[in-house]
């Protein structure tokens, strides 16, 4: 028996030094964002003397090996598991709700300037296939038309965004105060102000996946859902700014069951995204393509290869797409535009890369958008390309963009690549009460 | 370094014992654990490293000049020498800052002071270098002629940063000469396992529990009474995990370390917890501050100052702020209580009467500890009976007993004796104790990889006690 116990303890060490082992083998050495996380998972220290006396290189090392180590996923995966076993069962809901105020938390402060550098090369291009008058397909939903109840959750000068169950009951999401959507409105026409006269400013944020699957899951018990803010900030911006309500948007597409959110993941599919494009169009008063209109490479078992998990659909473009990562106003780097081979959320362009993006369309429209926005972005730029010669894309949140890596702001990118409309998606994490948005790096980034 | 840190797990520990394992010579082995012990130091300290063997070169030398002294004044003066040029830098790293502060606020102007940065583990091997001048000087122990054995005992990594406190004298012989028996292997293991699914498992998670409460203050009577619990809990997992891991690691070296916990949370009076409480800083203090002071011998005025400077000084030991002291006054004042006014009363009521009322005075305590102002403690007491507060729960409390619905549980029954006397009734059963010589591993197993698994995710891990 006693060496029964010493066997089992041996075991432990070698396991240990295994994990170890393989560990700084296999961890990458370059800082990579988590998706999953929503933050940059570290990279590997560098040694130098300095790095060891002020005790940098040490901490660098012990958050290198634990986001680093090996079967990382599995063994949080195995942890929460746990947690929720021994927890109370928490509605979805309530899940997302925590979830957004997590991620709100976490969208961190960016790096100090840098300065800027001179404007890229022109590209010549075909003409946008698109139709000239009519959308191909009608958008799922009228962006501003959710029903109302009698009596809302919020009153007087507060919005929120609630689900409405079959039982009379309502249950607030979230609750956006006036002055943060009067804030909001300023930052929008901020940015209008920046534009071209026909340009445009479309601001849209979709519901989490927690949520959208919850109301999947949970159909028969919903009656359906609001958000008051679209409507509050439409009467305050300025013409040319347009606003899309992303929970109205995708309601329908819910209740007929449709594939919009990943059940392994928190973003949309690039059917949800699809969604929120031939919506934006027609707001826009512009035609759209059809999501069949695109061959999509689809990919089995993203999220593990459990009951739940899910198939990714990763559209091909309808001509070819050049996709660069801008530094400094140039392009520095041409990499994959999709990666065809992943069975993960990054397989759209790749995921978020820091601090610009690049897509030149192949198409020549004579006009230029950007979308800035969180990581819901990565799905939907695909279907904006025909739109475009090119699309520009930067996600401002702390954990991604590098001040001196862009080395010039916002504007100085609208100005230098003649950008006509904007685009701000975002999923609720980064809503109208997100200080990111409001009072953070998305103004503060606008002029440095 | 921490011990539920991955570098420590995945690289440290294997590698160590590999290495400490491959030579069966004692020179070899305190060799290798000399190395580690200040790999492990300097990872946390690279700099302060220096000041850790400085403060063992320094009481070396000190006891060495004792040993060869032949006029008592001479010894008593390399004794002096010792102790005060080991608690110069305690002084200095820890209480200066402090003590500069009190005597600006006193004086009504400003004392330029830069304080320095608090060496992880000043104050614990600080006494334990203390204990062996000390016990040299008395004659307890022999003057070690051999440097490397002396700064073996003060950086030994199990017991370095966070206790517990080993007199000199607990290993004095183990230093020169010890065995590790398999036994002592699967046991100091399986001993660390459970130590790190402690602070793991539990005190981290009381820990966070305890911040969605307690954050900016209690905001409710419940949030009140449940954070102060789930402190109560945490501290204790937190320090006790720490004393099991170096345990049980000192046992897989060769070392025996004392209990420095006994289930504290079923004392029956206050004097009982702090005899199953840190059991060795209890100890340190009663052998080289109470009895030299005269301890309860001359009367009960002396003894009521002794035990008032005795934990002055306990609550100053654990952080350098009036918070502290008045906390560690407040238990003098309790077990002055209990010595001269309660203990005739007491006598006579069941111990299981006796907990609850020792638990509401610890878990007062703890509020003063846990508290960085005296104001913003008193507070906290003031809403347990809601004064100040007009809530009686709020969502703090919902979110904490819905996401931790079992962990109050588990971790409560943690804390009652529960596992020695189920092993002391198995070992009565040969059929029964075989089962559970099978079935321990198997659990312990399960427990490091649940813990592993926590680890990897968690990102909220400090040590409570690192900041003495």
């Amino acid at each position: 028996m006693k060496r029964y116990g010493v066997f089992i303890r041996f075991l432990w060490l070698c396991l240990l030094l295994w994990l170890g082992v393989m560990t700084l083998r296999e961890a990458p050495r370059e800082a990579r964002p988590s998706a999953a996380e929503n933050r940059m998972l570290a990279a590997a220290p560098r040694l130098s003397k300095g790095a060891v006396l002020t005790g940098d290189f040490m901490s660098g090392a012990e958050s290198w090996l634990a986001d680093g180590v090996v079967l990382r996923d599995r063994w949080i995966e195995g942890a929460q598991r746990v947690e929720r076993a021994l927890a109370l069962p928490v509605d979805a809901e309530t899940e997302a709700a925590r979830m957004m105020a997590a991620i709100q938390a976490e969208t961190g402060e960016a790096e100090p300037t840098a300065t800027a550098a001179r404007s890229p090369a022109a590209t010549e291009a075909p003409p946008s296939p698109l139709p000239a008058a009519e959308a191909t397909l009608t958008p799922t939903a009228s962006p501003q038309s959710t029903a109302r109840p009698e009596a809302t959750p919020s009153g007087g000068q507060e919005a929120s965004f609630w689900i409405q169950y079959t039982d009379g009951r309502t249950k607030t999401i979230a609750t956006y105060p006036e002055k943060n959507i009067r804030r909001a409105a300023e930052v929008l026409n901020e940015y209008r102000s920046l534009l071209p006269a026909d340009g445009r400013v479309l601001y849209a944020v979709m519901p989490l996946a927690a949520l959208g699957n919850a109301y999947i899951d949970e159909a028969d018990r919903r009656a359906g859902w609001t958000s008051e803010a679209e409507d509050r900030l439409q009467a305050l911006v300025d013409e040319g700014v347009y606003i899309l309500n992303g929970a109205a948007v995708i309601e329908p597409a819910l209740r007929r069951g449709e594939y919009v959110y990943f059940r392994t993941d928190h973003h949309w599919t690039a059917r949800g995204a699809w969604h929120l494009y031939a919506a934006a169009m027609a707001r826009l008063g512009l035609p759209s393509l059809g999501y069949d209109e695109y061959a999509y490479t689809v990919n089995r078992g993203m999220g593990g290869g459990g009951p739940r998990s899910d198939t990714i659909e990763i559209p091909h473009p309808l001509q070819p797409v050049r996709s660069y990562l801008l530094e400094k106003l140039r392009q520095n780097e041409e990499i994959s535009y999709m990666f065809y081979d992943r069975a993960d959320y990054p397989a759209y362009v790749g995921g978020t890369r820091t601090p610009w993006r690049q897509f030149v369309s192949g198409f020549h429209t004579g006009r230029t958008a950007l979308i800035i926005g969180d990581s819901y972005q990565n799905a939907f730029v695909h279907y904006l390309l025909p739109h475009y010669d090119q699309v520009l894309m930067t996600d401002l949140r702390g954990m991604y963009y590098r001040e001196e890596q862009a080395g010039a702001g916002v504007q100085k990118y609208i100005e230098t690549f003649g950008v006509d409309d904007v685009y701000f998606i975002f999923c609720s994490s980064t809503d109208v009460n997100s200080d990111f948005f409001i009072n953070g790096q998305v103004t503060r980034y606008l002029y440095r | 370094m921490v011990f539920s840190g991955l570098p420590f797990l995945l690289l440290f520990l294997p590698l160590l014992l590999l290495a400490y394992f491959v030579g069966r010579s004692v020179p070899w082995r305190n060799g290798v654990l000399v190395v580690f012990s200040l790999l492990f130091y300097a990872w946390g300290e690279p700099v302060m490293t220096a000041l850790l063997v400085a403060a063992t070169l320094l009481n070396y030398l000190c006891a060495l000049a004792m040993d060869r002294a032949a006029a008592p004044g001479a010894k008593k003066l390399w004794l002096l020498l010792g102790v005060a040029g080991s608690l110069a830098g305690l002084l200095y790293f820890k209480y200066a800052g402090f003590f500069l502060d009190t005597l600006s606020s006193l004086l009504g102007r400003d004392i330029p002071f830069s304080a320095p940065r608090l060496p992880i583990g000043i104050s614990f091997y600080t006494f334990q270098i203390l204990t062996y001048t000390i016990d040299a000087y008395r004659g307890r122990v022999p003057v070690q002629r051999r440097f490397f054995r002396l700064l073996l005992y003060v950086s030994c990594f199990p017991q370095l940063i966070a206790g517990p406190i080993v007199a000199y004298g607990d290993v004095a012989q183990a230093l020169g000469n010890r065995t590790v028996t398999t036994e002592d292997f699967a046991d100091g293991m399986g001993r660390f396992s459970v130590g790190l699914s402690k602070k793991v498992l539990l005190a981290n998670a009381c820990g966070k529990a305890v911040e969605t409460l307690l954050a900016g203050g209690p905001r409710s009577v419940a949030g009140a009474w449940l954070g102060a619990a789930l402190y109560m809990l945490q501290i204790y997992f937190d320090f006790s995990a720490y004393s099991d891991m170096a345990i049980g690691l000192g046992r897989v070296l060769g070392f025996r370390y004392k209990e420095n916990f006994r289930y504290p949370y079923v004392s029956v009076s206050v004097a009982d917890f702090w005899r199953r409480w840190h059991i060795s800083l209890g100890s340190f203090f009663r052998e080289y501050v109470y009895i030299p002071l005269g301890g309860n011998r001359r009367g009960r005025l002396v003894t009521a100052r002794n035990l008032l400077i005795v934990w002055g000084l306990t609550g100053l030991w654990h952080g350098a702020s009036w918070n502290f002291v008045v906390w560690g006054l407040y238990y003098g004042l309790w077990l002055l209580l209990e010595r001269f006014c309660l203990e005739p009363a007491l006598k006579h009521v069941p111990g299981a009467l006796r907990t609850p009322g020792v638990l509401l005075v610890v878990m007062v305590g703890w509020i003063l500890f846990y508290h960085e102002s005296l104001s913003e403690g008193w507070r906290h007491i003031q809403a347990l009976v809601g004064v100040g507060i007009s809530a009686w729960i709020d969502d703090g409390v919902r979110e904490v007993l819905a996401t931790y619905t079992v962990l109050p549980l588990v971790a409560a029954a943690c804390c009652l004796p529960i596992v020695p006397r189920l092993k002391a009734g198995l070992e009565r059963h040969p059929l029964l104790n075989g089962g559970a010589a099978l079935f321990a591993p198997l659990l312990q197993t399960a427990l490091l990889l649940l813990s592993l698994a926590f680890l990897v995710g968690q990102s909220y891990n400090p040590f409570i006690y690192f900041r003495f």
